[in-house]
């Protein structure tokens, strides 16, 4: 006790330390705090309402028909516990009032759906409606109501049939996605999807098989059961909590890269920490070898320095858990949009704890060099000046920088929860890193060239700058870090701009109609040629499944919780059913990366298998390689292929693209449906198409495209609103640790000053020494950041999103003046401080 | 002719609440060419005094006469363009700023005071202290008594006409210090300058024209036979 004592008490006089570095750990971690109450807030929900949401236990779901033999298997299983079963089928499709039509997301259900919960009707708090009561009846979210026009009791044409609004909603349990103004919700009874003649071969539906069970038990039981009786990767098997968590995907990436910016702040305080315990270790070093001397262990004084570090560490852990508590209610609003219901941060101790954990080990990793040091301390350093200076370089910092590094790692990769993105990111912030510390070396050299001509204050700044890199290097790496994060976000916003603009010929398409029937395709060409309408391109699509690869039969992949979101991603991939398609040549939007794509029609008479064309991504996440042999089951029929060419594309151009290409002549007689994409068309002609569309093909959906963007472009606003707050804490954090420096420094400078006082320079001179020295220091991060950031950005815009575009740095380079001005005004009221004081102190004995 | 001239001279630090007088109703008139040495226990208000005499400081009361100026009569920025121009100090710790090399530290008061032609005479000084061949060297690759003779480099570079040096030789080895301090003495008497030192040395206070002992807030000089007539005894 009162040894723990002694180790509090030394910090006692060290207030200005104490609070410059819990300041700093503080904001480090207040983003992740925010993160965490968001993602438990995620969790609780997730908890208390998985089963409402999803109106069962029990999910399976597949996007082709379901086989008699299938539907026998889960009869039986679900029969054998008494769990009751029912039906749900959801698709996309065209609703029509009188004049107007639009696209909207169908779900015909079972009478006994929801098993949980009830979906709230306007009007009619007490549910006594319900969808069976009345033949061909619907109930519309509002959206519809308002967009055509709709009222209880007005008519909706779906398909071939009609169907009387008896309903609005106006609560559904099952939340709505991101893209739900895009295709508003609506349900019907199960038992009149017949007659819309909507569901044809090939028409794009999910059908589901909904189980509600008396025990969690049970639950698993049967989706143990039936994962292995139903193993095929297009049928997903997912309980209540899986089907949540799927459903706010979105929010869970959002949040991973957030948490990785919030991570960068972390570092960025983490490395200004590291500098203040450095210059209190120095302070200390005289203290701790008088303590020795009189009798202390080596080990003893490394036990202070430890609990001196555990204690700032649990000291900013609770300001940053408080901070990021109060403020997550508010900034909440940054990610509702990502998850289909609302979030309610709360008070959670496991946050807490994670918190106080993060900041705890951030603290020992970043004064773990100096940490170490205390136990090297010898007493001699009090009978000698020079060893009493001590080394500015901790001899264990090169072990600690390893371990800083891995600890920073392994936290991103944690955070993000995945491997990929927790390397790429640490990766390129250690490259990032180095190239500012590389290339304000290099600008140091050039500028020295030039003191000799400057005046003697911007000499003398220039020259502390340059030799004094020791001290100003945090400052320089937070401040580099800060304007790669600022630079880097509205210049990633302009390239998706620019990438998805509805414009030219080849651009992305204003309209997508799917679901074309063989027999429709050339009858609906015809109307979109009388139209008027551009035509970009009409592929086939054929639902498939993908039986053996290389003879190994190729399973269902079972999703877990604790999967990483690289995993998770691949999982999804394989297990979502494939789609393939066929054609002559490639679309502008597509690049072969290795092998070749003929596209000449297959002869039986080739002697070899008809060629396949693989999509690279896809085929790197599902460990799909060169010339390997697939085997495909399309209604029944197997088809062979050998992948001879692995193609990049680019999504973003919005043109039907598939993963899987057939040779031309393979798959021309399977069953199958049309895409067509439809160029830039007037707003008036777009919705002539639309209705023309409904009216003479009633089963066939048109997705506006522009409209699905627009959205898209929306939701990116708010991530990068999102995104922009977390860096904005990153700014904040690399000023804060230019201040923290920045006064350290004059600090600990103070005596040089006087010095140069001493021999004649009055205050202006050092004004102007000290600015000069700062806005270096800050323009040569800042420049070096805005730099790199452009360069980062236009390697994202090539390798993710296949963009020619060349970044512009119009928007972004008046950054590095900001922050350079930003610097100095900071710094300033510090410098006058400094400046101002009397010459009389300790420089004569 | 007086070139400092202190008169009624009180200071005192308060420490807590008590106060602590330190400088008592001090008189001091020093003539140009004339070296002067301090000696008094430590504690006794000698670096105080000095600091003082350079305008580092300010007196609670009294008057500072510096050649013709009255110190108080300046504010702080024309005290410190005047210290520069008019007074070098040599510190006991030598007091070297750490990121600049030799010549630069010699070069610096020469670069305030805006000299043109510093280099070259920075260069000079640094030959005359014999470290031609440290000048580019830092601070921390040089010995105390090199560091030394670079701090009394510098305290001549603009060719001051009074100096003040505190405890000079407190920090070097007996042999380095009386080398240093022998390079002080020829330097001052060569130029013709005049040297208020702080020592402990008998011996180097022996070497100087006048000697006083601050004792009780008051310098008091010691009456001695001159060099010549020591020597005769
Ligand atoms: N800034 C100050 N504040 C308070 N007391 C001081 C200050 N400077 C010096 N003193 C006190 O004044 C006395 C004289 O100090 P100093 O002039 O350094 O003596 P010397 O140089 O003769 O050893 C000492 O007791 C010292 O503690
Ligand atoms: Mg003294």
């Amino acid at each position: 006790m009162n040894f723990f004592l002694r180790s509090l008490r030394e910090l006692r006089g060290q207030k200005s330390f104490v609070l410059l570095f819990c300041i700093n750990i503080t904001f480090g971690l207040v983003g992740l705090g925010l993160i965490s109450t968001w993602r438990q807030a995620f969790e609780d929900t997730i908890a208390q309402r998985s089963k409402t949401m999803l109106g069962a236990d029990i999910q399976i779901s597949t996007r082709r028909t379901w086989d008699p033999k299938e539907i026998a298997i889960i009869e039986k299983e679900t029969a054998a516990l008494g769990s009751p079963i029912a039906r749900s089928a959801t698709l996309y499709t065209m609703a029509s009032s009188a004049s107007k039509s639009r696209l909207i997301e169908l779900r015909a259900t079972e009478a006994s759906l929801p098993f949980y919960g009830q979906i709230t009707i306007k009007g009619d708090p007490s549910h006594v409606k319900r969808l069976k009561d009345q033949d061909h009846s619907i109930w519309i979210y509002p959206e519809i109501a308002t967009t055509l026009g709709l009222n209880v009791g007005s008519i909706l044409k779906l398909g071939e049939s009609n169907f009387t609004v008896t309903g609005i909603t106006e609560d559904d349990p099952a939340g709505s996605w991101a893209g739900s103004s895009v295709a508003p919700r609506a349900y019907i009874d199960i038992k009149d999807l017949q007659g819309t003649e909507l569901v044809r071969k090939g028409s794009t539906v999910w059908s589901s098989y909904l189980v509600k069970t008396a025990t969690e038990i049970e639950t698993k039981v049967i989706i143990n059961n039936l994962s292995a009786l139903l193993n095929d990767p297009g049928v997903n098997i997912v309980d209540h909590r899986e089907s949540g968590e799927q459903s706010a995907r979105l929010f869970k990436y959002l949040t991973d890269y957030l948490s990785l910016v919030s991570i960068t702040a972390l570092i960025m305080t983490g490395v200004a920490a590291s500098w203040l315990y450095r210059h209190y270790f120095r302070r200390r070093r005289k203290t701790t070898a008088i303590y020795i001397c009189l009798g202390a262990t080596r080990y003893e004084a490394f036990g202070v320095g430890v609990i001196q570090v555990l204690f700032l560490g649990i000291l900013s852990s609770l300001a940053a858990a408080t901070i990021s508590l109060s403020l997550s209610g508010v900034l909440v609003k940054l990610v509702h949009e990502f998850v289909p219901w609302a979030l309610t941060p709360a008070f959670s101790f496991g946050v807490v704890a994670k918190l106080v954990f993060i900041s705890v080990s951030t603290c020992l990793v970043v004064c773990l060099p100096w940490l170490l040091e205390t136990k090297d301390i010898s007493p001699s350093l009090l009978l000698n000046e020079s060893v009493a200076q001590g080394s500015q370089k901790s001899k264990y910092r090169f072990l600690s920088l390893g371990i800083q590094v891995l600890f920073f790692a392994g936290l991103a990769i944690l955070e993000a929860k995945s491997y990929l993105s927790g390397m790429v990111f640490s990766g390129t912030l250690i490259l990032a890193t180095l190239i500012i510390l590389l290339s304000s070396r290099l600008v140091h050299k050039v500028l020295k060239g030039f003191a000799a001509g400057l005046s003697a204050p911007l000499k003398h700044g220039l020259l502390r700058s340059v030799r004094c890199v020791e001290e100003s290097t945090p400052a320089i790496v937070s401040l580099g870090l800060a304007t790669i994060l600022t630079v880097l976000l509205p210049t990633l916003r302009d390239i998706l701009r620019t990438e998805l603009n509805v414009s030219s010929d080849r651009g992305v398409p204003s309209m997508f109609v799917f679901d074309i029937q063989d027999e429709q395709k050339a009858p609906l060409e015809a109307l979109l040629t009388e139209l008027k309408a551009h035509v970009q391109m009409i592929s086939p699509m054929i639902r498939g499944r993908l039986l053996t690869q290389n003879g190994s039969s190729v399973v269902r992949e079972e999703m877990n919780p604790k999967d990483s979101r690289d995993a998770e991603r691949s999982k999804l991939m394989r297990n979502r059913g494939y789609n393939l398609s066929y054609r002559t040549s490639l679309d502008p939007s597509e690049k072969i990366t290795s092998g070749t794509f003929k596209g000449t029609p297959f002869s039986p008479e080739q002697h070899e298998l008809p060629e396949i064309s693989v999509e690279k991504n896809f085929a790197d996440r599902t460990k799909i390689e060169m010339n390997d042999i697939l085997n495909f089951e399309i209604e029944g029929v197997e088809i062979q292929g050998k992948v001879t060419s692995l193609r990049s594309v680019k999504w973003a151009s919005f043109q039907p693209n598939f993963f899987i290409l057939f040779q031309p002549g393979v798959l021309d007689d399977a069953p199958k449906t049309w895409v067509a994409s439809i160029g830039a068309t007037s707003p008036d002609l777009k919705v002539e198409i639309q209705n023309k569309i409904v009216q003479n093909f009633p089963n066939v959906s048109a997705i506006d495209v522009e409209r699905v963007l627009s959205r898209l472009m929306e939701l990116m606003e708010k991530s990068s609103i999102a995104l922009g707050a977390l860096a904005l804490l990153c700014v904040i954090s690399g000023f804060l640790v230019l201040i923290s420096i920045t006064r350290q420094m004059l600090h600990e400078r103070e005596k040089d000053l006087l010095l140069y006082k001493v021999v004649g320079a009055d205050r202006s001179f050092l004004v102007k020494l000290l600015l000069s020295e700062i806005s270096i220091i800050a323009a040569v991060s800042s420049f070096t950041g805005l730099f790199l950031g452009l360069a980062i950005a236009q390697s994202l815009s090539v390798i993710v999103f296949q963009s020619k575009t060349i970044v512009s740095p119009g928007t972004v380079v008046w950054i590095p003046f900001l922050f350079t001005f930003f610097a100095v005004v900071l710094s300033y009221s510090s410098i006058r401080r400094i400046t101002s004081r009397p010459t009389s102190f300790g420089l004569l004995s | 002719m007086s070139i400092l001239s202190l008169k009624n001279i009180h200071k005192s630090y308060s420490q807590g609440s008590s106060t602590l007088s330190i400088l008592k109703d001090l008189e001091l008139e020093v003539n140009q060419g004339e070296i002067v040495a301090i000696t008094g226990q430590s504690g006794a208000g000698k670096s105080s005094l000095l600091a003082i005499m350079s305008g580092i400081d300010r007196p609670d009361s009294g008057q500072i006469i510096v050649g013709t100026t009255h110190l108080s009569s300046l504010n702080e920025n024309e005290l410190t363009q005047f210290r520069g121009k008019n007074i070098g100090i040599v510190f006991q710790q030598f007091h070297l700023v750490p990121h600049l090399t030799a010549l630069e530290n010699v070069m610096l008061p020469l670069e305030i005071a805006g000299d043109k032609r510093a280099e070259e005479k920075a260069r000079q000084s640094l030959l005359n202290v014999g470290l031609e061949a440290r000048s580019n060297h830092f601070p921390s690759q040089l010995s105390g008594g090199e560091c030394q003779r670079v701090a009394i480099a510098r305290a001549f570079t603009t060719e001051p006409e009074f100096l003040l040096a505190d405890e000079p030789s407190g920090s070097l080895d007996t042999a380095t210090g009386s080398q240093v301090m022998d390079l002080l003495f020829n330097e001052v008497k060569r130029r013709g300058m005049t040297l208020v030192i702080v020592t402990h040395s008998e011996d180097l206070a022996l070497k100087c024209s006048r000697q006083f002992k601050l004792s009780q807030g008051k310098l008091i000089e010691s009456i001695r036979p001159p060099e010549s007539i020591k020597g005769n005894l």
